[in-house]
């Protein structure tokens, strides 16, 4: 294992990673795009230009097409750089949210057989249509429907164009991440635009199996790279300290009930999100949506169990992850022991574990850093050699309030990324998967590493687009029918309303991009983990797709709920999930924190009494609203409870 | 027989050959209906649930962290309890609601 270490530890050329793996990624990755746009065309010669068609492909996909799509459409760059990111950062427990992909793909059965036949029966198109007709509420209800499908598309769209900037960043240096997003954004929406649902499926169904391949690879591969099950095994169980192979993780977020909730509720909140949705109206038959269930959970979570999650712990072995407690320095002697410590830099005495950081301010931090599992102690024979570098009484205290902190502190320790991975020092846990794939895997692999790795980052690429393809898609067809079709010009032709779902795709690509360049600002990077950690954004938009699930529920199951209450519970779950979410926290600092504001943050992160998904807080705002509206409204019972009754019978 | 048993669809003629019956009544499918759910609850429960305390320590099973081969263990219930419902609960009723369309609100 120590050679493993070496090797990671004297690999300083990540910018030019391309050399380890020879021209192999660019001949796939070209070969790739133009498969892509070659199946954006086919699907458009094979279209009949109608509106239906456009949407969800004449709702005439057979098992292998939907299941594929269905699967490639929840696989985003959220597992193939996200989950390994996050079990990079937090270690073992984050495996476990591997779990919530059974729960999925129960949902595609559960709740896609009866969407189906209802879309079927009814000639619905989006949810908001099955929504506006099963309560008869034609305006707001459609409004929020369309609402939480943005909210959701959006951030998911975002994430996929940002995992193109970063597997560009890793291939060919720091300059290429915006090259790299705005090739992903414009490849994947010339061929939404060109083709609609039939060439996004196709596309789909290459990037799912590509997906499926390249996930199990990965931890293959990964195993290969150790030099077999056993080493693998000793390098996990040695090398992670004890925070890594246990609840709640390093940074003490997953807890279980952080987990569970995102089990539950995560999972069945993005199988309810518009674009699977529309996906079980295009299914041919329940038999379709059946056999996807079962594919979905066995495969996808082998996927995700034996595969990439693999990756994340490895790399915590070769890339161990830095650990420091800091304290805070006063500026009037910040400069002076910065000083010191520099000049004292080849002082054997001095302990490597103790450094000084000073920041854009004249203020420091005095800072103790380990690496993974081997936490050096802060002797009394360190604490004499650092005191001795400044007599100011400031540093003194500062120094014997570090030592303090390292070896009596009840709080953990703060975590960051190995050096190597986050090449721009901005905690980029995301790029382990990269790193590792295209400095370990040639290295150790030869040829077959750079096939592998080849593989892979066409693996990743297809994550992020068969996501942002299926969300864009949706989301035309949610602004289209339920916003521009109702309110606008209900007399729109079929023509003009699919040429403006194009115009829509633009125009949320190009916003999706604007946002991912935003993010990408020095003085907003490493800032928000939102804008940093792919699986951070997708957390949240989940979170705020599960609030229509009491009324999915409602519609395809219990049938109790009116109409006004489904309405107050969707918008106030919404309104809860920004609030406790991370956006209403960056809205804030935006604002530059003004009394109010920052007061009911402040009042909101104390209601937060433990680790949750979003999505909980929202939906206990959402339910309760949502039952006792419904149970005191006098209004006549929805307009599609006996028709949906009849028909789910 | 040989004939019913061309007839049937590829997962049924693997269960057939396994010695499955999947032709079951109503109350026996929805007893095991029951069953399947509890036993997925149960897994849910005990995987990401408060049940991983069982498992929350820095120790080795089979070669690997103990929380990891927990949740393999409740992913390989939670798997046969999908397999199950696919072969003996859930049924083809798709042309049920036929193809007719209304027209929507």
């Amino acid at each position: 294992m120590n050679m493993m270490l070496l090797w990671a530890q004297t690999d300083d050329a990540l910018a030019s990673s391309l050399q380890g793996l020879g021209a192999a990624p660019y001949w796939v990755l070209a070969c790739y795009l133009i498969l892509l746009l070659v199946l954006g065309i086919a699907g458009w010669l094979k279209s009949h230009r109608d509106e239906e068609d456009y949407y969800l492909a004449g709702r005439r996909q057979g098992w292998i097409v939907s299941s594929l799509t269905i699967m490639a459409t929840f696989f985003s760059s959220f597992a193939m750089l996200g989950a390994p990111g996050m079990v990079y950062r937090e270690g073992v427990v984050f495996a476990l949210f591997s779990l919530n992909v059974p729960v999925a793909g129960l949902c595609v059965y559960l709740f896609g057989a009866r969407i189906w036949k209802l879309g079927r029966r009814f000639g619905y198109v989006t949810p908001g249509d099955m929504v506006a007709d099963y309560y008869g509420s034609r305006v707001s209800l459609r409004l929020l429907v369309a609402l939480t499908g943005f909210l959701y598309a959006i951030p998911y769209v975002v994430m996929q164009i940002q995992a193109g900037g970063l597997v560009s960043q890793q291939l060919f240096g720091p300059g290429s991440f915006e090259v790299g997003a705005i090739v992903l954004a414009a490849i994947t929406m010339l061929y939404i635009m060109i083709g609609g649902m039939r060439s996004v499926a196709w596309t789909d169904l290459v990037q799912g199996l590509l997906l499926i391949v390249g996930m199990l690879v990965a931890g293959m591969a990964m195993i290969l790279v150790f030099g077999g099950l056993g080493e693998f095994s000793q390098a996990i169980t040695h090398d992670l300290p004890a925070s890594s192979l246990t609840a709640p993780g390093n940074t003490g977020t997953w807890a279980w009930p952080m987990v569970l909730s995102l089990c539950l509720l995560a999972s069945s909140g993005s199988m309810v999100q518009p674009a699977q949705w529309m996906r079980y109206f295009s299914a041919d038959s329940v038999t379709t949506l059946r056999r996807g269930a079962v594919i979905f959970s066995l495969v996808l979570t082998s996927c995700f169990l034996f595969g990439v999650m693999l990756i994340g712990l490895a790399g915590q072995a070769l890339y161990p992850l830095q650990f420091s407690y800091s304290v805070h320095l006063p500026s009037h002697t910040a400069k002076t022991a910065a000083a010191a410590v520099n000049d004292a830099a080849n002082d054997t005495n001095l302990p490597t574990a103790f450094s000084v950081q000073t920041s854009d301010g004249d203020d420091a931090q005095l800072r103790w850093t380990w690496q993974g599992r081997d936490k050096q102690p802060f002797t009394e024979t360190d604490l004499a050699a650092i005191q001795s570098l400044d007599a100011d009484a400031a540093f003194q205290t500062a120094v014997q309030t570090l030592q303090s902190e390292v070896q009596h502190s009840k709080q953990r320790p703060a975590v960051a990324p190995n050096r190597l991975v986050d090449t721009n020092g901005k905690a980029d846990y995301d790029a382990i998967l990269v790193v590792v794939l295209t400095k370990q895997f040639p290295r150790v692999l030869g040829q077959f590493g750079a096939i592998f790795a080849s593989l892979l980052i066409v693996a990743i690429m297809a994550a992020a687009m068969s996501t942002a393809d299926s969300n864009l898609h949706a989301l035309s067809a949610v602004l289209t029918r339920d916003v521009y079709d109702q309110f606008v010009r209900p007399n729109a032709s079929e023509v003009e309303r699919v040429w403006l779902g194009r115009g829509v795709i633009v125009a949320a690509t190009l916003l999706a991009l604007s946002i991912v360049m935003v993010g990408r600002r020095p003085e907003l990077l490493g800032k928000y983990d939102l804008l940093n950690m792919i699986a951070k954004m997708g957390l949240m938009a989940i979170a705020f797709s599960a609030q229509l699930l009491p009324i999915t529920i409602d519609m395809l199951f219990l049938r109790k709920g009116a109409s006004r209450g489904a309405a107050v519970g969707l918008a106030a779950g919404l309104v809860v999930v920004f609030l406790f979410g991370p956006l209403f926290q960056m809205f804030v600092d935006t604002l530059g924190r003004p009394a109010p504001l920052a007061v009911m943050l402040d009042g909101i992160n104390a209601l937060k009494f433990t680790p949750l998904h979003g999505s909980v807080w929202g939906l206990a705002v959402n339910v309760p609203l949502f039952v006792i509206i419904s149970v005191l409204s006098k209004s006549k019972p929805p307009p599609g409870r006996e028709r949906f009754a009849e028909v789910l019978r | 027989m040989p004939g019913f048993f061309a007839e049937q669809p590829a997962h049924r003629r693997l269960t057939y050959s396994l010695g499955f019956r999947p032709n079951m009544t109503a109350p026996a499918r929805k007893k095991l209906a029951v069953w399947l759910t509890v036993l997925f609850l149960l897994a849910v429960f005990m995987g990401p649930g408060p049940g991983m305390a069982l498992a929350n320590r820095p120790v080795v099973w089979f070669g690997m962290p103990a929380l990891y081969i927990w949740g393999v263990g409740c992913f390989f219930i939670e798997a046969g309890v999908v397999l199950a419902a696919f072969l003996f609960v859930w049924r083809d009723d798709d042309q049920k609601t036929g193809d007719q369309k209304t027209p929507t609100a």
